[in-house]
């Protein structure tokens, strides 16, 4: 470690900004969630815990972040079996390995919500090309964005589209960077690539495949944008996230109080989501695991 | 010119003591080693004189001027690191260049001081490589000219041989001692190597656990080290270390009388070198009966490992032409005047 | 094992005889080219898209020009077209994006490298709290979910009178940023030996200038990392482009979206799309190189 006076000129700008930009509004926000502003009445008073009992049995705010983690949890379950899966076919030198690489890489570079008005006319009951190729295999047209079923499916089709390629990059670079060893030994003991996988690559991925998973629970807990583009929470409210309606709720409608106190819960609920999350994933994934033997 | 004076130095990290009140002067011209195991503290020290870290207590001066809150670049020392630590980015000529352009020095003068340096080095064909492009001998030379184009007032070294591989350090190390010969600069080089400490060193600083042991000439060192940690240090193989017992100015190892005691009496741990220990008929007192269980010729001589009658080991430094196998037995004792004695509860030196 | 199999392969250990392999390799590169086809299908659709004019949409789908329709770039003209004329003239919207990504970008990675070096080289206390906190503090930041911030920051910018403004939305966007840039660059910088600041320290280098003129140049495919990806984030942004900005500022992605809703051409729409992510994709590209070449980390070991 360098030892200086200066040190203090290298972190505290960041530091300072980051405060400034994120800490304090999430401060105001506190505030904001204990007074009744809203379009009559733009003030800040105070008006208690009113919010918050208002927020406890609001059924629709809760609707939507059951929503939200039913949808989170059928993207990141596609999203890190294909992206593995991927990984794993690209690991090994194959021929137009780059040329996979980079087309398969391309999708979580694009604008989410730019692609979202793409597929939203992929998704087109009548004109759009997805009910025509199915109709190739004689299925018949799906109402994609008029029944709650298809609509909630199109959303995860987008999102599974978009971000399994964040997957498939970690975890390439992941299995790019294992150590040779272990392979030999697996080799050396006979060990079939049934065998190999379970005992060497999936134990020596764990530490990485966690930190995938959990950035991508972080990232699409925020899910909102495609949501906005292609179905504004329909039909009727089966697609609404919790960032979706807060931005109704907030923005649209101006409930400004009664939103921040549901944001301070949304917010809460996540950390200790995420931190559950975090801390059960690891036991079970790199806990458990000894020292990689086969 | 340049003396470094250390006084009363400590560092602390968090409860931890890496250096315990440290009091050392480095005169002008003069090249000291720092030597001692690892965590003895003589890195921290040679960093502190740096300025890369600094003490917690005491004070370093450099010819006089106290460099409490002096930076590193303003304290004219120069340095050269285990790691070698050249500028990736940076072909040699630049690596070379660096400090001086920093420091604003004219291009045609450092141009100059850039080539002398090389050519002094031999690495003048290497100028336009970049460091990955050597090997590590090859960056080490640099590293040291990138210290010799500055022209400090002190050379720091740390370690500058320790990654390298046998041949090329004996090679660098006599590098080094020559340019030392020739420019006459005011040195301090840390090392856990004692051979490279004593072949290098006018004054030699044995360090353990943050303290200093004993401060010496190399020759001092081995022929009278003040306790048992220093003369085991000090020479390879290292000294053999026996219990014996001392009683009316005769020490005894077993039943058989290996020199003078002086004024200690009782137990006692007796310090043998390999080199002092003679076989039959060259030694004068008496005599140690010794199994030999392995002869390891080494060229210039023979390393014979023994264990004496009492069960204890004994190493045994023999001339290239002694015919010794494994299952003979030998008679050895100690040559006149070359029995260390040291206390065994604190391991001072007793004689 | 078959010899001609490439060296790597045998060495990771799956020794297969040859029918099993030949069905392996067939499958596998099935596979590949499938999730191919699925990555280029929404771009392959609108591309077709855009060059269709009325009868090669209403009628169905339809997908290979001259064949199944007659193409025309009335759908790119557009982009350039006034919106009186029927156009929607987005070179407004993409110089916006341009400026303000690229501003957001350089501040952030100003800030943010800065902080990841200080992180990566000094000891900071903050009561218990160490820089492993510290750093963890501005990752974490990432959790923050944009519609939670959306409120507070509408109240403040407005107070400020920075709402509808580049410099608004500058501000906001530096903050998502930060944390990226420092996630990145302390990693980098750890792989980055210190005795190097040391040697330059000794050389004659302050400490801000060990950062600039030795460290930083050693870094460099850190700092296009983050760089990349800052733009990607910046540019693709639509929440708070959404929320805190309408009139004086409009940036690309929310002008394509209310394109949507304003029943303009699916043409004009897939070209605005397809210019909008074209930088986008070419970044895919840079990125690539290094993001595959190993983990982010061990780029600089020599």
């Amino acid at each position: 470690m360098l030892d200086s006076r200066y040190k203090h000129i290298f972190l505290l700008p960041a530091l300072l900004a980051l405060v400034a930009i994120i800490i304090f509004p999430l401060i105001y926000t506190v505030r904001l969630s204990l007074s009744g502003w809203d379009v009559n009445f733009p003030e800040l008073d105070y008006i208690g815990w009113d919010n918050y009992a208002r927020a406890i049995t609001d059924g629709r705010f809760w609707d939507s972040m059951g929503t939200l983690y039913l949808m989170v949890l059928f993207c990141i379950v596609f999203e890190y079996l294909l992206g593995f899966g991927l990984a794993l076919l690209l690991w090994k030198d194959v021929r137009a390995g780059r040329f996979f690489r980079v087309l398969f890489i391309v999708p979580m570079c694009v604008t989410p919500v730019v692609m979202a008005v793409v597929w939203r006319t992929i998704f087109h009951e009548t004109l759009g090309p997805l009910n025509d190729v199915l109709s190739w295999f004689g299925i018949p047209a799906v109402p994609w964005l008029s029944k709650s079923g298809p609509a909630f499916a199109a959303v995860v089709i987008i999102d599974v589209w978009q971000w399994t390629s964040f997957m498939f990059i970690l975890l390439l670079a992941g299995l790019m960077s294992l150590p040779r060893e272990p392979y030999e030994a697996a080799q050396i003991d006979g060990a079939g690539p049934i065998r190999t996988f379970v005992h060497v690559t999936f134990p020596l991925m764990a530490p990485i495949t966690l930190g995938a998973l959990i950035i991508r629970l972080i990232e699409s807990s925020k899910l909102m944008e495609t949501i906005y583009a292609l179905t504004s929470g329909g039909p009727g409210s089966s697609t609404e996230t919790t960032s979706y309606l807060l931005y109704i709720r907030g923005l649209r409608e101006f409930q400004i109080g009664y939103t921040a106190s549901l944001s301070i819960i949304y917010l809460a609920i996540m950390i200790i989501a995420l931190t559950i999350f975090a801390r059960s994933m690891s036991r079970l994934m790199i806990g458990r695991q000894g020292p990689v033997r086969v | 010119m340049a003396e470094v004076v250390v006084s009363g130095v400590f560092k602390r990290f968090g409860p931890v003591a890496a250096l315990e009140e440290i009091d050392l002067t480095v005169h002008d011209n003069e090249f000291v080693v720092l030597v001692g195991p690892s965590g003895s503290g003589k890195s921290t020290l040679l960093r502190i004189i740096a300025g890369l870290e600094r003490q917690s207590e005491g004070s370093v001066a450099i010819d006089g001027r106290d460099m409490a809150g002096i930076a590193p670049k303003d304290r004219d020392v120069a340095m050269v690191f285990q790691s070698h630590a050249l500028y990736p980015h940076m072909n040699v000529f630049d690596n070379l260049a660096f400090n001086q352009r920093i420091r604003g020095v004219d291009r045609k003068t450092v141009d100059r001081k850039v080539r002398e340096v090389a050519e002094r080095l031999e690495i003048t064909e290497l100028l336009r490589r970049r460091p990955r492009q050597m090997s590590g001998g090859q960056r080490q030379r640099v590293a040291i000219g990138r210290a010799l184009v500055r022209d400090p007032r002190i050379f720091l070294f740390d370690e500058p041989l320790s990654n390298l591989d046998a041949e090329l350090r004996v090679r660098l190390r006599t590098v080094i001692k020559r340019l030392h010969q020739e420019m006459r600069r005011t040195s301090v080089y840390v090392t856990h190597d004692q051979v490279e400490a004593m072949t290098l060193a006018d004054r030699v600083v044995v360090l353990r656990d943050g303290r200093i042991e004993q401060i010496g000439a190399p020759d001092d060192l081995y022929e009278r080290p003040v306790n048992g940690f220093v003369a085991g240090f000090i020479g390879s193989p290292a000294m053999n270390f026996l219990q014996g017992t001392a009683a009316e100015g005769v020490v005894r190892i077993g039943e058989t009388e290996t020199g003078a005691a002086g004024a200690a009496s009782g137990a006692v741990i007796v310090g043998i070198r390999p080199e002092d220990l003679l076989p039959d008929g060259a030694a004068d007192r008496g005599r140690l009966r010794a199994l030999v269980t392995l002869v390891e010729p080494m060229g210039a001589d023979t390393l014979v490992f023994c264990t004496t009658d009492e069960g204890q080991e004994l190493t045994v430094r023999l001339p290239r032409y002694t015919a010794v196998h494994e299952g003979e037995t030998l008679a050895l004792g100690p040559r006149e005047g070359a029995v260390h004695l040291f206390d065994p509860e604190t391991g001072q030196r007793l004689n | 094992m078959s010899a001609h199999e490439p060296a790597r392969e045998r060495v990771r250990g799956i020794a297969m005889s040859g029918l099993k392999a030949d069905l392996y390799r067939v499958l596998k590169y099935a596979a590949l080219i499938a999730w191919a086809i699925f990555v280029v299908a929404p771009f392959l659709w609108a591309l077709s898209t855009s060059f269709k004019s009325d009868p090669g949409v209403v009628g169905g789908a339809t997908y290979i020009p001259f064949l199944e329709y007659e193409p025309t770039v009335d759908g790119w003209t557009a982009l350039f077209r006034d919106t009186s004329s029927g156009g929607i003239s987005m070179q407004g919207p993409y110089l916006s994006s341009l400026v303000v990504s690229l501003i957001s970008t350089s501040i952030a990675l100003f800030l943010g490298t800065l902080a990841a070096y200080g992180l990566s080289r000094f000891t900071f206390r903050a009561g218990p709290l160490g820089n492993n906190d510290i750093t963890f503090f501005f990752i974490s930041q990432r959790i923050m979910p944009p519609a939670v911030l959306a409120i507070p920051y509408f109240l403040l910018l407005r107070f400020t009178g920075l709402l509808d403004t580049h410099l608004g939305l500058i501000l906001v966007y530096v903050a998502m940023l930060l944390p990226i840039v420092v996630w990145v660059m302390v990693d980098f910088f750890n792989t980055v030996p210190i005795e190097l600041d040391e040697a330059a320290l000794i050389d004659g280098c302050n400490p801000i200038q060990a950062f600039y003129r030795i460290i930083l140049p050693n870094c460099a495919p850190g700092m296009v990392v983050a760089t990349l990806l800052c733009i990607i984030f910046s540019w693709s942004d639509f929440f708070f482009a959404l929320t805190l900005t309408f009139a004086k500022v409009q940036l690309l992605p929310p002008t394509i979206v209310i394109l949507n809703s304003n029943k303009v051409p699916w043409w004009s729409l897939s070209a605005s799309a397809l210019v909008s992510v074209l930088p986008l994709v070419i970044i895919a590209f840079v990125l690539e190189r290094y993001l595959a070449r190993g983990t982010l980390a061990g780029v600089i070991r020599e």
